[in-house]
């Protein structure tokens, strides 16, 4: 985990990550991009997947194929509790700081 | 049959640690191999197609990330960092030797008497020209500072090899289009009136054309076929310098076998672009001077950049029990 700033920083498309795994529990990249209508781009997913498991907001392990499948494993990610936490701070001064709009 | 996306995760090994391989690299070649499996398996075999052109798309970009990431930003134990901050002396390098090679122009009389607008154009034009050869000292100076006392691994070579051919493609562009536009460009406007032009303002196409009776018409003269492919191979050679040069600087630092200090590796920086940039001259000088102008082949001007190559080729033959046993200071 980084230790560089001791408040964890979270972008949107993390926060979008994020959202979905809590939704669906595990998921792969390709899910993922699937799963986030556009939101999410294939070339860049797994560059912040990658850099999220770094902060410690999710975890992954390789998918347990059977061995006629061939190929290389795919990778699931889910969010840790760590991830948990941040995303439900972050929901809660998404909805208390947006400002409402005007009549 | 072969699963898209082996070969180059085989490539992608070479430059990534395992770490980031597991992480980034991995995981989308997985999902490409899967999502193509599956298409074929349902009989979808365009679709599958389709798939591995998408699939290589995103791996290619996840690579291109992942790498530049890797080598510029994080900080590996066993080469502490020496990639990023080859890059960063090199820019900083290049920065202060075009500043350096400008500065005759800011002394200029046509610089002097011109009102602000006209100063700023003539200095601009005056940027490319300093490129060509701030460049590839500037790739020397900044590799050889950068890699200094650190130890050579397969990323490091990747990366400066890399690091070369980027340079030298811009450095192609800028010596074959961009440098004798605005070379003309200054000379007219420092001039004021149209003026014709000399080798030195013949674009790569025009010089590669062999045309001379069709360029009598726009030079200042001296014009033959024999002259033309002699320029072109010099600015083509010159082209590929930082290339060489960069080979050369990673070769040295293979074959070093003690630690040096800075004023050395500076030094050492000063006679590998002085002697390398003698050379070149000399080869050319040797050409006009001796008048084989008519007799000497014009990849003779090729030859420095050859020397240079062989040398950085030797070097790595070298065991690499020559590396430092003394840590970096």
């Amino acid at each position: 985990m980084s230790t560089r700033s001791a408040v964890p920083t979270l972008p949107p498309k993390e926060a979008l990550i994020l959202e979905l795994l809590v939704q669906e529990s595990e998921l792969y990249g390709l899910q993922l991009v699937a799963a986030s209508k556009g939101r999410l781009k294939r070339g860049t997913v797994y560059v912040t997947l990658g850099r999220m498991e770094e902060k410690g907001f999710i975890t992954s392990r390789l998918e347990e194929a059977p061995p006629e499948a061939g190929g290389l494993p795919r990778r699931l990610y889910e969010p840790t509790a760590f991830g948990r936490r941040v995303l439900s701070a972050y929901e809660h001064v998404v909805r208390h700081l947006t400002p409402e709009p005007a009549r | 049959m072969t699963r898209p996306g082996g070969r180059l995760r085989s490539w992608a090994s070479h430059v990534l640690d395992p770490s980031t391989m597991e992480r980034l690299i991995d995981p989308a070649i997985a999902d490409l191999q899967h999502e193509h499996q599956e298409a074929v398996r349902r009989g979808l075999n365009w679709r599958g197609r389709v798939i591995c052109l998408i699939g290589y798309g995103t791996c290619w970009k996840v690579l291109t990330i992942a790498t530049v990431r890797h080598a510029v930003f994080e900080r590996s134990a066993e080469d502490d960092r020496a990639v990023g901050r080859a890059i960063v002396f090199s820019l900083v390098a290049v920065l202060a030797l075009t500043a350096v090679l400008v500065l005759p122009v800011l002394q200029s009389t046509a610089l002097r008497r011109s009102d602000a607008g006209t100063a700023s154009r003539l200095l601009l034009y005056s940027v490319p020209s300093a490129l060509v050869v701030a460049v590839p000292l500037g790739l020397v100076f900044g590799l050889l500072l950068g890699l200094r006392n650190r130890v050579s691994t397969p990323r490091v070579t990747w990366s400066v090899a890399a690091l070369g051919i980027l340079c030298s493609t811009a450095a192609f562009i800028v010596i074959g289009w961009l440098m004798p536009a605005t070379n003309q460009a200054f000379r007219e406007l420092a001039a004021g009136r149209q003026l014709l032009r000399g080798f030195n303002e013949l674009t790569l196409g025009e010089l590669a054309s062999g045309d001379a009776a069709r360029l009598m018409r726009v030079m200042s003269g001296g014009v033959t076929v024999e002259r033309l492919a002699l320029e072109f191979h010099f600015r083509l050679a010159l082209a590929f310098a930082p290339l060489a040069l960069a080979m050369f600087s990673l070769g040295a630092r293979v074959a070093q076998r003690r630690v040096h200090g800075l004023i050395t590796t500076v030094v050492a920086a000063f006679v590998v672009c002085f002697g390398y940039y003698t050379l070149l001259n000399l080869a050319r000088q040797a050409i006009y001077r001796d008048s084989l102008l008519s007799a000497a082949p014009a990849w003779m001007q090729w030859m420095p950049n050859l020397l240079v190559v062989v040398i950085a080729m030797l070097s790595f033959r070298r065991p690499l029990a020559a590396e430092p046993e003394e840590s970096p200071q």
